[in-house]
């Protein structure tokens, strides 16, 4: 019997076991076959261009063939004994006008004042000192820069008899320009916004923090996408163990394209599995800047206006930039109402539900007498009831975000009056119900934070869950769950709770419970900034001048 | 090293804080008011001195061996053997006590606001959330010690001072009727909940400071007498000197009527009370995982969370058969075994090693871990 049933074991499991092996060589065989360089400009690194331009043109064209919009315009350099020369571009990436006026009409006209003897001694030197009228110039040597700087939107010259090229920046496509934030708005403050080009993200932040320090790192990622990220921070204010991180954590990603900032957030993120955010988002300059000017890195993505900070803190998700330019007793009590809202859009369903449910004792009569009298006759228990409606809050609030505008109304109207009035007319839901529901929802979007605000969603429900299957002592537990995660959650190095815990009182006055006014700002947080803690002299509250 | 993470002073105070309260705030008073009767507030200032006589034990070892857990100096005191032999007894101990520790609390929650729930979920739940403090590590435990301290300790102020208008301060008196005795006799078993400090032997080599942990502890000890002392007080005061209930401190919190509005709160109360325990049991989770760790001489102490995790829950369900049995062992059998290993056996192991003279040199010093950039 024992050796049957041994032998009929071994029969399972050798099928098994060798499957696992098979899935096994599979993923070893995928990781092997990812080509480091699928666009093959690494395998041209080690060749330099010819001085020949025949040669040259007849590899470009090899390169870049069925590319339609890949052009060659070969010309003739107008000097008294005529060279042959040639200007590549992809159509659509670069200004025409200014082609044409700093480099062809200069190169095919302009040359016969040049003295001969110059000209013969070094053809390249003379066209780049005297010729080419642009800020912007490089001499190239290698294909592979060549053939990068020509996919960057750069026009390449390239001049018969010598192995070199120049590479022009004349950059210029259809963007969109600089517009109000669409997602961060304000009252009172800047009203202008990032967009998708880099450069112009770089030059608003340029624009506020006229520092030398002001450093704007460049890396390209992406092996198809060739994605330009740019770190910005202020040298001597950063960590250098955090830029150094950065710097770690970016370099290892292999990823073909980068297409916005999400991809790289969760590439680089301390905590992969956790729901809340471990890094700021923002579209706005002065945001960014504020958080440069504390010590912070920002990491700008080419093609989308929105950018990654970090490190970032959990408090910080309660700051809005306007916090610092409201006076401050209002920012304080504002402060106050988001703590608040954070914890309704948390607890609030299931406080509810467990209340209800388990824990009648703690309502007061009369509360209890009218909550009792508007649940009478709903046929759901509270938990159903309440996963139920938040199920249609978010479907309301799904259907809003992605429908056109003219038919967003139609949605809200109809979500409103079908759910809201409707259905607790017809006895499916308690009005109670309906009213914390729309509370949540309302205080979800009262957070700041975009990104955090869908954390805690995501949390409300196994939160209900837990409150209705153990009430008060369920959302407890998985309260104190959450604050564990959150505690051992670390934002590239920096604990993310703090200044919270770890503890540092002082600060967790001055940053989470109170908007300092500025004239008592005079550290930076202790966590970020602790490399020059010193924001601003002491004593500039201001006063009358005494008489 | 087994743990990387380093706790400060003021971590450490609310931890033991935790350690001791945890438990002691609802199961103490009645103990007390057993022997002392009217008196009862009186007590704790007995137990204190023998949670102070434990701290002072325990960090004097902690002296003379610098860096080193109670589990590892046992062994250089007693001799590899001997030494092996008794720290499996002190895990046993940890693990035993815990276990007490989680039934004790499951049978308040379950007596008190869940009767209909099934008491394995509650023995479940809690030492889940223990295990998921202690995998996250002596740092994360200090530090949610801190943060829940505020909460948990406001609440237990709060609570005597709300119950203010109806207590009777004649219920107090005649005090000491019966002279010191009663009173000494009401100490002595929050004594052995006072001893629960001990397992300071275990965190001391991972303070920040080590050389001020008597100091942060002793201060500690002091928090909590005056903490039993005022509930105590409270107790007494509204209820009368023999009020016969299991939770009486709970039962104060039912007697709550503010404003017409804020009535019944106790089930708050249990789930402020709630967070308290688990970090409790956690740091006795911690000492016997840790206590297991460096006696096997396993890599990374997070591979016995699991297993002590199960035997915590199984012995907690198997330990007792009803609530009496468990009262009657923590108020006639704990006042001796818990204090055996809380300071008769390491106050022989200190006069040993005094006699012997053994020491250890001081452990090098090692960077700020605080910020420890990518190790995640």
């Amino acid at each position: 019997m024992k050796k049957d049933g041994r032998l009929v074991f071994r029969k399972l499991v050798k099928p098994v076991k060798a499957a696992m092996k098979n899935v096994k060589k599979q993923n070893s065989r995928k990781k092997q076959e990812l080509n480091p360089d699928p666009t093959g400009i690494r395998t041209w690194e080690q060749y330099e261009l010819s001085a020949c331009l025949e040669d040259n043109l007849q590899n470009l064209r090899a390169v870049f063939r069925d590319a339609g919009d890949f052009f060659i315009r070969e010309f003739t350099i107008g000097t008294n004994e005529p060279v042959k020369a040639a200007v590549l571009f992809f159509e659509g990436l670069n200004d025409k006008k200014l082609v044409v006026d700093a480099i062809l009409k200069p190169l095919i006209l302009e040359m016969r004042e040049i003295p001969p003897e110059l000209w013969a001694k070094a053809p390249i030197r003379v066209i780049r000192e005297r010729i080419l009228c642009s800020t912007d110039l490089n001499e190239l040597t290698e294909w592979n820069q060549v053939i990068e700087r020509v996919l960057d939107a750069e026009v390449v010259l390239l001049v018969d008899g010598s192995p070199v090229a120049l590479a022009l920046g004349a950059k210029e496509w259809e963007a969109r320009g600089v517009m109000q934030p669409e997602n961060e708005a304000t009252v009172r403050g800047p009203r202008h916004s990032f967009n998708e080009t880099l450069r112009t993200n770089t030059a608003l932040l340029r624009r506020i923090i006229k520092s030398p320090l002001l450093k704007t790192e460049s890396l390209y990622i992406g092996r198809h996408t060739r994605t330009h990220v740019v770190l910005a921070y202020l040298e001597r204010l950063v960590d250098e163990d955090v830029l150094a991180e950065v710097h770690r954590r970016l370099s290892r990603i292999e990823i073909d394209g980068v297409l916005e900032s999400g991809y790289l957030e969760e590439l680089i993120e301390d905590n992969p599995y956790s729901p809340f955010p471990t890094m700021e988002i923002s579209e706005r300059p002065d945001k960014v800047a504020a958080a440069i000017l504390e010590g912070r890195i920002a990491i700008m993505t080419d093609g989308t206006p929105v950018t990654l900070i970090v490190p970032t803190l959990f408090v910080q998700f309660l700051e809005a930039s306007e916090d610092y330019y409201l006076r401050y007793p209002t920012s304080i009590i504002v402060r106050f109402l988001r703590l608040l809202v954070l914890n309704a859009a948390l607890l609030l369903p299931s406080l509810y539900v467990a209340v209800t449910t388990f824990h009648q004792e703690m309502i007061p009569t009369p509360l209890l007498i009218s909550i009792a009298g508007a649940r009478e006759g709903t046929p759901f228990p509270a938990l159903v009831e309440a996963l139920l409606m938040e199920l249609a809050f978010e479907t309301l609030r799904e259907a809003g975000l992605r429908l056109p505008r003219v038919v967003g109304q139609a949605v809200s109207i109809v979500g409103a009056l079908v759910i809201g009035e409707a259905a607790v007319r017809a006895g499916l839901v308690s009005s109670a119900m309906v009213i914390v529901v729309a509370f949540t929802g309302i205080a979800s979007f009262a957070l700041p934070s975009y990104t955090m605000a869908s954390g805690l969603r995501l949390l409300r429900f196994p939160m209900i869950i837990m409150a209705g299957f153990l009430g008060l002592y369920g959302i407890l537990l998985l309260s104190l769950w959450i604050l564990i995660h959150l505690m051992s959650m670390r934002s590239f190095g920096v604990p993310y709770l703090s200044p919270i815990s770890p503890s540092n009182y002082r600060e967790v006055i001055r940053m989470l419970l109170m908007r300092a006014p500025w004239w008592a700002q005079t550290e930076r947080p202790r966590v970020i900034g602790h490399q020059d803690s010193r924001r601003q002299v002491e004593g500039l509250k201001p006063r009358p001048p005494k008489r | 090293m087994l743990e990387g993470g380093r706790i400060s002073n003021r971590q450490l105070i609310f931890l033991m804080l935790f350690t001791v309260l945890g438990t002691a705030n609802m199961f103490l008073p009645a103990l007390a008011a057993e022997h002392a009767k009217q008196d009862a507030w009186l007590s704790p200032f007995f137990s204190m001195l023998e949670g102070l006589w434990v701290v002072f034990i325990i960090t004097e070892l902690g002296r003379r061996f610098p860096g080193k857990t109670l589990i590892e100096y046992l062994r250089l005191i007693t001799g590899p053997v001997l030494g092996t032999g008794l720290g499996c007894l002190f895990i046993f101990w940890m693990i035993h006590t815990n276990a007490i520790i989680i039934r004790e609390f499951a049978e308040l929650i379950v007596t008190t606001m869940m009767p209909e729930t099934p008491i394995i979920i509650f023995l479940a739940t809690i030492t889940f959330t223990a295990a998921l403090l202690v995998r996250a590590g002596l740092e994360v435990m200090g530090r949610t010690a801190e943060f829940l301290s505020p909460i948990f300790l406001g609440t237990f102020v709060l609570i005597p001072l709300l119950v203010g208008e109806i207590m009777k301060p004649e219920n107090l008196l005649p005090i000491l009727e019966k002279g010191i005795k009663p009173v000494i006799a009401g100490g002595l078993a929050p004594g052995g909940w006072f001893g629960e400090v001990a397992l300071l032997g275990m965190l001391l080599p991972y303070l920040r400071e080590p050389h001020k942990g008597r100091q942060a502890v002793a201060l500690a000890v002091g928090v909590i007498t005056v903490n039993l002392s005022v509930t105590g007080f409270a107790v007494t005061a509204v209820f009368g000197p023999e009020p016969n209930l299991m939770f009486p401190f709970l039962t104060l919190a039912q007697n709550i009527r503010v404003a017409e509005f804020l009535e019944r709160i106790e089930s708050l109360i249990l789930v402020v009370w709630v967070a308290g325990v688990a970090v409790k049991i956690a740091v006795f989770y911690y000492a016997a995982v840790l206590a297991t760790a460096q006696l096997t001489g396993v890599k990374d102490y997070r591979c016995v969370v699991t297993p002590i995790g199960v035997i915590l829950t199984v012995l907690a369900i198997i330990i007792y058969d009803n609530i009496m049995e468990l009262v009657n062992f923590v108020a006639r059998i704990w006042p001796f075994y818990g204090p055996t290993f809380e300071w008769v056996i390491p106050a022989l192991l200190l006069v040993v090693a005094i006699v012997t003279r053994k020491k250890s040199p001081p452990p090098p010093e090692d960077p700020d871990p605080e910020r420890n950039v990518g190790t995640h």
